[in-house]
């Protein structure tokens, strides 16, 4: 290949390394190298957000980001969302709230949701509809993705307020 | 295992049985397969909307590490066949086309496929497109439909008499005696913007030949799966029996992925010819400038109205712009004609409908196909007399409403109406949007130099539909069956198909629900097959498919049908083993079935067994084993009239209300939405939540076609001017208000479970959102003509008011 670069990265916490030419996206790294086939391609210009994953805990939309940019870097995508099983609760939410269709926009729809509340853990409504605003969604009109976001982050408050206060805190 | 509960599970909220791989990113859409030894193909496209292909020369392209070949279309058209699909029409243009779904000698639209190339990876076979060296020899292209219909145009497909595809006038009533009454008539020229259902998911298609037993498997992301196996199979010189195509999860469709058909052939010929599974990607700039396009249309409608707003006819000259071949064209039209009366009930009408070839993106399906073009005409001319008149434009509507006592209703082409509420569908509407007050507000503001605006619509939406006579000399009826099947193994696992795949429709959960509750089981105890398998799943010939909002219609009788049947199976089967008659025995919780009036009962996995395994016992008019294979057709009868164009040509028309409340900017042309309310019947709804999810996608949709989407060609050069997302703008989140809506649920008379169609609703919210504009710019003296409005057009006709 020519100029290949070695690069290497974590991917919800697991270690990808492989040999690949400059120019390649990292949704590709993502979806061919690592077969990790949740992240989706919409519209190749950053426009739709199907792409969006995390990158050292900040959204990008993995279509227009370099796989060498990532490379010693930190990748969380849809597939690290459930632990042993277990739904995430944007997850669940979003079940919940008939938050999705087709499906295809939904792990980035999540990811930029969950990048939104970890920025603001108590939005308005117009404070979600803002912070998704780089992801497309076409089955929906959106209502029940907004509504999901809203009810996670108050189920968050409520167990923000059930947990008893550390000292640090 | 959660139980929702046996009988009655119809009509209940449950959750989803799509939601738990999707929303864990172990969804299987088609990009996601790989095949061992696959290729990757990419098409180089024409940058000119009207060319001649005069050379090709792929030699540096094929000198490229890693291009395995490149197929021109010079080579496609010797070895696959093309669509000549509309060898019915009764015009020598139309019969003449031939449909290769690549440029030949010439190309006929910006970004048409001329040459294909096949890579080892995407990356390569993107690199070898720009190496692909073209000729052009570039001809005036026709984007303006009127002049492409004019004698002297230059003619789209060569050798044809004209551009003009389709030409019939219908007439229904006594339109000239009609209009010979009227106090008022309104005239109207208006158009009908090209926008296009822009699924997130582009075209993603996988073919490859088994050479052995010359069998074509195709993975793909197809609306219309049961027509494509014959299309493919045609154009290939295959038996279509030999042609597996499969569908699983689809990342949205929108009628678009209807247009798939012709790329499905070309990829299918590079698999047959390299021997080896050849995988091809869509990208977005492709899918905008070469999926299908919505129908864009002029109209030249006039109204005739009395002074108290009694609707007494219309007449109507339409011109259909097609692009530059028919694929699903011109059956939108065919459709709309039908129903131009909608909700009202005059009798009188005219319509002239010319179908005509541009050089641009070959229009097909869309959400609210054909009926969004014909509803937002007769509102418009309605809102337009309504002004004229100074009567308030729910009152005008209020007075010409067809009732619901008045149901079964038989409109003037024949369509009989199976129920509905029409009124209380627009009094609901105008009561969740709070439309007294809004007019008091409005009056307020306007004092203020404020340009608000609210704007009701209703629209009409038929299911099911009948077009085969108008298609197809000879055929009385056809399009409506549906095909399903359920099959109960051995250890009792119930597992059920229908030949509608969900594309976001949520089909496998309702499907479940409906067979559920007719077998007495939970749905969490019914596996639906995810998408169609033309060699496995429920398969209904060609006319297979999730489009025309069928689901609702033949599809529930498919479902509903072939549960019954299995209801009946398992109860014969229970009685042999309880060793009593079938009519002493009914089916109870959890599918066990019981001696009526006794404890004695088998389970249904005891009786599934019986039946599969222990079939030496079994009495000779027992059949063994557990399936069911169910075919429905709808009860519609052979029109009265295919040449007038009479008779019923729909199971069901769906119908809704809207309103929209706006405010416009004068200084900017911004139009910022308020408020959004709809009000839907979908007769019955067999899961609310997923009812209530179609009908915001109603408004997602509909809401972007009248403010952001739009596909703009320019009338020089011929480009699309809006070919990312960039330029083609999608709305957000943050440009809509909370959405409100509500569903009515009047049944339908004729469909077998009281369901119709919904999530299409005939466009109601586009044309609701456009009426609020018109109305907001009415103190300025401002008519809006068009579907879609732009704030530069905006400020542009605010600016030529001031300047006068």
């Amino acid at each position: 290949m020519p100029n290949s670069k070695r690069i290497e990265m974590k991917i919800n916490g697991e270690s990808y390394a492989a040999e690949v030419e400059p120019r390649l996206l990292l949704v590709d790294f993502l979806r061919v190298n690592a077969r990790l086939t949740g992240t989706h391609v919409g519209c190749d210009t950053s426009n739709c957000g199907a792409c969006t994953v995390m990158l050292d805990g900040l959204t990008v939309k993995s279509c227009t980001v370099f796989a060498v940019q990532a490379d010693g870097r930190e990748i969380f995508t849809v597939e690290g969302l459930s632990k042993d099983g277990k739904l995430h609760p944007i997850q669940e939410s979003f079940r919940d709230h008939h938050a999705l269709q087709c499906g295809y926009c939904t792990p980035g729809m999540m990811l930029s949701s969950l990048f939104l509340l970890s920025n603001k853990p108590n939005p308005t409504e117009e404070e979600v509809r803002k912070g998704i605003s780089g992801n497309i969604c076409l089955c929906t009109g959106y209502q029940h993705i907004v509504n999901a976001v809203l009810d996670v982050a108050k189920r968050g408050q409520r167990q923000q307020k059930k947990r008893p206060r550390s000292g640090k805190n | 295992m959660s139980k929702v509960g046996n009988r009655g599970v119809i009509g209940q909220p449950i959750k989803r049985k799509e939601d738990q791989r999707l929303i864990t990113g172990k969804g299987i859409f088609v990009d996601d397969i790989v095949l061992p030894e696959m290729l990757h193909a990419s098409f180089v496209r024409s940058p000119y909307g009207h060319a001649y292909v005069k050379r090709i020369d792929a030699s540096r392209a094929l000198g490229l590490p890693g291009v395995v070949d490149v197929v021109t279309g010079e080579e496609f058209a010797k070895f696959v066949r093309p669509q000549k699909a509309h060898s019915g029409l009764d015009s020598p243009t139309a019969r003449a086309l031939e449909d290769y779904g690549i440029a030949v000698k010439k190309a006929i639209y910006h970004g048409e496929a001329v040459a294909a190339v096949v890579a080892l990876d995407k990356y390569t076979a993107k690199d070898a497109v720009e190496l692909v060296e073209v000729d052009y020899d570039p001809l005036p292209p026709l984007v303006d439909a009127e002049e492409s219909m004019s004698d002297g145009a230059v003619k789209i497909h060569d050798g044809t008499p004209t551009n003009v595809v389709w030409h019939k006038t219908y007439n229904y009533g006594d339109v000239d005696k009609a209009f010979s009454k009227a106090d008022l008539i309104v005239k109207s020229r208006l158009y009908f913007d090209r926008f296009m259902a822009a699924p997130l998911e582009t075209y993603v298609i996988i073919a490859s030949f088994d050479r052995g037993q010359e069998v074509m498997t195709v993975y793909c992301n197809s609306a219309h799966p049961g027509r494509d196996v014959f299309l493919v199979a045609g154009a290939l010189n295959l038996s279509p029996n030999r042609v597996r195509l499969i569908c699983q999860d689809n990342g949205g469709s929108f009628g678009n992925k209807n247009n798939i058909y012709p790329y499905t052939a070309l990829i299918g010929y590079l698999a047959m010819k390299t021997g080896r599974p050849v995988k091809w990607v869509m990208d977005r700039n492709e899918h905008l400038l070469a999926s299908g396009h919505g129908n864009e249309m002029i109209y030249y409608g006039e109204i005739a109205v009395k002074k108290d707003g009694t609707i007494l006819g219309i007449k109507a000259r339409l011109i259909a712009d097609e692009g530059s071949e028919l694929r699903s064209e011109p059956r939108g039209a065919m459709v709309w004609i039908r129903q131009l009366t909608t909700f009202y009930r005059f009798r009188h009408l005219r319509m002239e409908v010319n179908a005509v070839l541009t050089n641009k993106c070959p229009t097909g399906s869309m959400r609210a196909y054909g009926k969004v073009q014909h509803c937002f005409l007769i509102e418009s001319l309605i809102e337009k007399a309504a002004r004229q008149l100074r009567l308030d434009p729910a009152e005008i509507r209020f007075k010409n409403f067809i009732l619901p006592k008045e149901m079964p209703y038989k409109n003037p082409a024949g369509n009989i109406y199976d129920g509905g509420d029409y009124p209380g569908c627009l009094r609901r509407t105008l009561e969740m949007v709070g439309y007294e007050d809004w007019r008091k507000k409005q009056q307020k503001l306007r004092r203020e130099g404020k340009c608000l605006g609210i704007g009701i619509a209703m629209a009409m939406e038929s299911q099911g539909g009948n077009l085969a006579p108008l298609w197809k000399k000879g055929h009385k009826s056809s399009g409506s069956v549906g095909s399903a099947m359920i099959r109960i193994d051995a250890d009792g696992n119930i597992s059920a198909s229908v030949d509608s795949m969900s594309m976001g429709h949520s089909h496998q959960t309702t499907t479940a629900q409906i067979v559920a509750d007719v077998l007495s089981v939970s749905p969490d105890d019914v596996d639906v097959f995810a998408g169609f398998d033309s060699w496995i799943t429920a398969f209904g010939e060609r006319y297979s498919g999730s489009y025309a909002s069928r689901f609702s219609t033949v599809h529930h009788g498919a479902i509903f049908g072939a549960a019954k049947r299995m209801r009946e199976k398992i109860l014969r089967h229970g009685a042999f083993l309880l060793g009593s008659a079938v009519n002493k025995v009914e089916l109870v919780q959890d599918g066990k079935v019981r001696v009526k009036g006794t404890k004695k009962s088998a389970g249904l996995k005891e009786v599934a067994s019986n039946a599969w395994l222990n079939t030496g016992v079994l009495p000779k008019d027992l059949e063994a084993g557990l399936v069911v294979h169910y075919v429905y057709k709808a009860p519609l009868k052979p029109l009265e009239s295919a040449e007038l164009g009479k008779g019923n040509f729909s199971l069901t028309y769906a119908y809704g209300g809207a309103a929209a409340v706006v405010e416009v900017d004068p200084g900017t042309g911004m139009v910022k939405l308020l408020k959004i309310v709809l009000v839907d019947d979908p007769g019955r709804c067999i899961n609310p939540m997923v009812c209530e999810g179609q009908v915001h996608g109603q408004i997602g949709h509909q809401v972007g076609a009248a403010l952001y989407e739009r596909l703009l060609y320019d009338k020089t050069d011929g480009r699309l001017l809006t070919s990312t997302f960039k330029d083609y703008l999608l709305p957000t989140a943050a440009d809509f208000p909370t959405l409100e809506t509500a569903i009515m649920e009047t049944p339908s008379l004729f469909s077998p479970l009281g369901a119709r169609g919904m999530a299409e609703g005939g466009g109601v919210p586009q044309i609701a959102v456009i009426n609020a504009v018109r109305d907001a710019l009415s103190p300025l003296g401002i008519e809006i003509d068009s579907s879609h409005i732009e704030p530069e057009e905006i400020l542009r006709r605010i600016q030529e008011r001031t300047d006068r």
